[in-house]
């Protein structure tokens, strides 16, 4: 380590960050930091253990598969429209909230309850509505159209986003609606003073002030968006229709066929991209902290 | 005036109900459904899954809201001939309890060093807390298993609870709030020479009160849910939570999935109905103004 | 092409870096017997080492540690036995539940795969494990089983005269490896009777028929006019995967991941087996039920899983009581030109870590299993000899030995009290022809994710709710999607 770096961390507060870093860290490393640099380390190895360095080949290999690649663009593709999607609908709905409204807590609660319904539930439920003999082609048999295989059709991806929306919605209101109330109310009351109208009070007040916790909530809604491969999988198991082959199903299949490698390999590339969509967010968040400073 | 604001307030009221009542459907058919015998259920529902012949055209699924008679035989049978669902819900509370204070404690300690200080590395070591957040458990599961085996956890609660503690979501979270308030709050404690500790008690604490309430939850509901952790680490059934009882239900205990659902769903609704007055606290009541 | 390069110059690497460090005869990634009969180019084969095993030293103390999914009391007697003979051995037994009954949600089998392949993937892992429920073929491929095949060649000490190597032998893998060795065995079977397949004229042969013969042969027999069905499959699912396993290289290449399940083949397939439906075929699961059992329908040929001898001759005289004159077994249609031979299901597949310390300990002990000693005492009536929960115990052992004590016992026993109907006396010439029947078992049935894939979409045809395209289809999709990963 260099002393002119280690002096110059410490004029900062490197050494007043240390008591309040340590406990996460210490746990972090065990738990989570190690384990992912070794997944890092596996992904150039052709075997977990006595493993010989295969350089990039393992990154090749995957590029070459097409299934990866399917999977990768099924990603894109159900994140892509599913989590601006939620992010819009759940925002609306938080400063409805936010504003007086008849019977607000218990239309906030209804909100936030599929939270709550455990995963059996949801699959049960959907599966009563899109089930060969389900309400879905009941009500399509009523109207003399043939009856559908919604799972092994493109209807199953509105299905599972639909779930995904209904899931999660709550999830990020509430992440929205605790952003809101760090917002001091002298704000908009000396905008409204200077004659600034509600629209303009949305986006010169409300959403930039609202910037980090949105930046949290598009990666939450990101990370939630790859966790509906558990109903995914319940309702369609390991190889699902060709558009609900998602990336997760690319993971838990590299897992349950011991290639390591390549689950690893998978898991870098999406770090990668994550790494960079994140470098994004965090400039954007860093402008808007200089602003309000 | 008053016309016209009550009726827009009306028209409000219907939207919202309306999203409402779609949100709570689900919901509204998991509770009635556990009231139904279980004689109607699978008259309901016999037909899920199965492959019939084309033949029989006009055979469906049965959906219905409102039960033919009003039983609590299913919370009877769930209660009285599975033993271990009471256990394994107390199983639940004892793994969820511990993490969830355990990262909430963790977590805004780590959260004020991100948010609030400044040092070299901290947007990279941040962006390494972050990448284990996104990333899918079976992908550290091979090293994740060696370490927690090297650590004497293996078939012991901690396998779960401490990962669980350790967990990323809460620094994450409560850093964004800290990092959104606005800096003027705490410059003239720094003025008057008040240490980081001080600071962090006396003035953040205080304001991230709405965040914290908000972590409680989904933390709360997260680790209610988790299904794999359990499953792989934990080696007694009689150490099982509940999560891993519902999330493996199978077609023929489709009698009581509906009751096991709703007690299941009790404590998570319980919390939120009585953390949501936290969540909306605004900060005009935390003793400062800007 | 330029794929299979990369991988030789792989493997090439992994045998120059392997070559001195690794103790156990890993290696020689292939197809296991539960997936596809293919070769794989992609197999990192090893120089052949000096194939002789040190017999285990008596004085060292050692714990072999044996993992399985289910447990079988088998398992249990014969650990104790050997640590018995052998003080200095403990036997660790590990099981996930008592029976499969406890598990029906498959959470805590998803546990056991789980944690096998992180405790494998680790170098730890049990020394010996039962694979019944692991996909055998791609810890094979990543060299983590030991060649036992190698093991029991260097052994002088193992007779193989003592075991059905028949059914070892056909369990090799492409490379000469045998990475599983069976504890026991299922024969899949036809049955039919003899006399009136013969007095029909038509011509058969039961040692070469393909799928396509054995079906033309069931329509002429059925051409006749009497009230006869031709073939008593279980159901129509059974069925196309039979028919799939024998065509399964035309229809699967595994080498250049290319599926062929929207060719005509097995569009054929699936249409044939619903055509039939009717004189020709009739389908057990469904058209039975209604009916008071095999008894209300008469038939030229039947399909059988034969789980234990007591399986055998209880089906051989409930065949006679309902008027068969002399109930034969054939063998079950293959691929064109494969050689003769019946189906078998290999069970109880125990195999050894490739990184387990204890090789030799751990082959002394599976050997030990093998013999079917600890067995051999217990008593093998009706009672012991059905299937269910027996485990082991129940079933053909690959000691043909044990077999032989066995049946040898249930000859001494007298006539054997059947579960309906009167005793039944079990003749040498009745265990002649079931020696037989085991003798030519050179067939295994195999199971992997196509086959699941293809089964689970396939009854959506079978009950007219979709055209055979459109499930053609959605296998080929989700197949290929499997093999390109």
């Amino acid at each position: 380590m260099n002393r002119s770096w280690v002096r110059r961390w410490l004029r900062k507060d490197g050494i007043a960050a240390i008591p309040f870093l340590a406990p996460s860290l210490a746990g972090f490393c065990l738990f989570f930091a190690v384990p992912l640099a070794m997944s890092f380390y596996y992904s150039f190895f052709d075997r977990v253990t006595d493993g010989t360095f295969v350089g990039l080949g393992n990154y090749r290999e995957l590029l070459g598969s097409s299934s990866f690649r399917k999977a990768t663009g099924n990603t894109l593709l159900f994140s892509g429209v599913g989590v601006p999607l939620l992010i819009l609908l759940s925002l609306g709905l938080a400063l409805l909230f936010n504003r007086q409204l008849w019977l607000k807590s218990a239309m906030k609660t209804a909100v936030v309850l599929p939270l709550v319904v455990p995963i059996a539930s949801i699959v049960m439920i959907t599966q009563i509505f899109i089930d060969w003999n389900g309400v879905l082609n009941a009500w399509l048999y009523r109207l003399d159209l043939p009856r559908v295989d919604w799972l092994n059709s493109d209807g199953a991806w509105t299905v599972i986003l639909l779930i995904y929306v209904w899931k999660n919605i709550g999830y990020n209101m509430i992440l929205f609606l605790a952003g809101l109330q760090t917002i001091p109310r002298s704000y908009y009351e000396t905008a409204r003073m200077e004659g600034a109208g509600s629209i303009r009070q949305f986006w010169g007040i409300t959403l930039v002030y609202l910037t980090p916790t949105l930046f949290f909530v598009v990666l939450i809604s990101l990370v939630n968006s790859f966790k509906v491969f558990r109903e995914t999988y319940l309702l369609a198991g390991a190889y699902p229709y060709d558009r609900l082959y998602m990336i997760q199903h690319y993971m838990n299949n590299m897992f349950f066929s011991l290639d390591i490698q390549k689950l690893s390999t998978a898991a870098i590339l999406m770090v990668g991209f994550i790494v960079i969509l994140m470098s994004g967010l965090l400039k954007i968040e860093h402008r808007f902290l200089e602003n309000i400073e | 005036m008053i016309f016209a604001r009550n009726l827009s307030r009306l028209m409000l009221l219907l939207l919202t109900g309306l999203v409402a009542a779609a949100m709570m459907l689900p919901i509204l058919l998991t509770v009635t459904n556990s009231l139904m015998t279980e004689g109607e259920l699978s008259f309901n529902y016999s037909l899920l899954g199965v492959v019939t012949e084309a033949s029989a055209q006009a055979k469906f699924v049965n959906l219905k809201l409102i039960p033919d008679w009003v039983t609590l035989s299913q919370y009877a049978k769930l209660l009285d001939s599975t033993p271990k669902f009471l256990q394994m819900f107390w199983n639940s509370i004892k793994l969820v309890v511990p993490i969830v204070a355990g990262q909430t404690a963790v977590a805004t300690l780590a959260a004020y060093a991100f948010a609030r200080l400044r040092f070299k590395g901290r947007d990279v070591l941040f962006m390494v807390y972050l990448i284990t957040m996104v990333l899918p458990f079976q992908v550290t599961l091979v090293p994740n298993y060696l370490m927690i085996e090297r650590l004497g956890l293996m078939n012991t609660s901690g396998a779960v609870i401490l990962p669980g503690v350790f967990g990323v979501f809460g620094i994450f979270m409560i850093r964004q709030f800290m990092a959104s308030l606005p800096f003027v709050y705490t410059e003239a404690a720094r003025m008057d020479g008040a240490g980081h500790g001080r600071i962090f008690w006396e003035i953040i604490l205080p304001l991230t009160k709405p965040g914290l309430a908000a972590l409680v939850i989904l933390l709360f509901v997260d680790y209610w849910n988790m299904v794999e952790q359990p499953l792989i680490f934990l080696k007694e059934e009689f150490d099982y939570p509940l999560s891993l009882y519902l999330a493996y239900i199978q077609e023929s205990e489709r009698g009581v999935v509906f009751a096991a659902s709703v007690l299941y769903m009790t404590p998570m609704v319980l919390l939120f109905l009585y953390a949501e007055s936290y969540l909306v606290e605004g900060i005009e009541h935390s003793g400062i103004k800007g | 092409m330029k794929k299979i390069s990369m991988f030789i110059v792989l493997c090439l690497l992994i045998v120059v870096f392997t070559g001195c460090s690794s103790a156990g005869g890993e290696g020689g990634t292939v197809n296991g017997i539960t997936h596809t009969p293919t070769k794989q180019p992609s197999a990192p084969t090893q120089a052949t080492k000096p194939a002789s095993m040190p017999s285990p030293d008596p004085k060292k103390q050692s714990t072999l540690v044996f993992s399985m999914y289910k447990r079988d009391s088998y398992f249990e007697t014969a650990a104790k036995a050997y640590e018995k003979e052998h003080p200095n051995t403990k036997i660790d037994l590990n099981y996930i539940v008592e029976n499969t009954g406890e598990d029906v949600s498959r959470a805590k089998q998803e546990k056991f795969k789980s944690a096998m392949i992180a405790e494998f993937l680790n170098g730890k892992g049990p020394d010996l494990v039962v694979m019944d429920e692991l996909p055998a073929d791609k810890y094979i491929a990543k060299g983590l089983l030991a060649n036992v095949g190698d093991m029991m060649k260097g052994d002088t000490s193992f007779k193989k005269e003592n075991y059905y190597m028949n059914i070892l032998d056909s369990l090799q893998t492409s490379e000469g490896g045998l990475y599983m060795l069976p504890l026991s065995f299922s024969l899949h079977t036809l049955t039919g009777d003899q006399q009136l397949l013969e007095q029909s004229g038509v011509r058969m042969n039961d040692q070469s028929w393909t799928w396509k013969e054995f079906l033309d042969t069931i329509q002429q027999l059925t051409a006749k006019q009497d009230d006869r069905y031709g073939f008593m499959a279980f159901d129509e699912n059974k069925l196309l995967l039979d028919m799939a396993r024998t065509d399964y290289n035309r229809l699967v290449d595994a080498a250049n991941r290319t599926a062929r399940f929207d060719s005509d083949l097995f569009l054929g397939m699936l249409e044939q087996i619903k055509q039939m439906k009717g004189k020709t075929v009739l389908y057990y699961g469904k058209d039975l039920k209604q009916t008071d059992g095999s008894k209300g329908f008469p038939i030229y040929f039947g399909e059988n899983e034969l789980l234990t001898p007591f399986q055998y001759f209880h089906y051989v005289a409930n065949k006679q009581e309902s008027g068969d004159h002399s109930t034969a077994f054939y063998e079950k249609p293959k691929a064109e030109g494969q050689q003769p031979g019946g189906y078998f299901e290999p069970r109880l597949k125990i195999a050894i870590h490739a990184k387990s310390s204890l090789q030799p300990e751990a082959w002394d002990f599976l050997k030990f299993l093998m013999s079917g000693e600890a067995s051999a005492a217990a008593a093998w009536g009706a009672n012991d000899l059905t299937y269910k929960g027996q485990g082991f115990n129940g079933t053909f052992p690959i000691s043909k030995s044990l077999y032989a004590a066995k049946t040898n016992n249930m000859v001494q026993a007298g006539p054997l009290q059947m579960l309906e109907g009167g005793p039944v006396e079990i003749t040498e010439k009745d265990l002649k022809k079931l020696d037989s029947l085991i003798e030519s078992a050179n067939k295994a049935i195999f199971d992997g994710e196509i086959l699941q894939i293809m089964a689970k979409e396939s009854p959506a045809y079978f009950h007219g709710q979709k055209s055979s395209q459109e499930v053609a289809r959605i296998i080929q999709n989700k197949v290929t999607t499997y093999l390109n990963e």
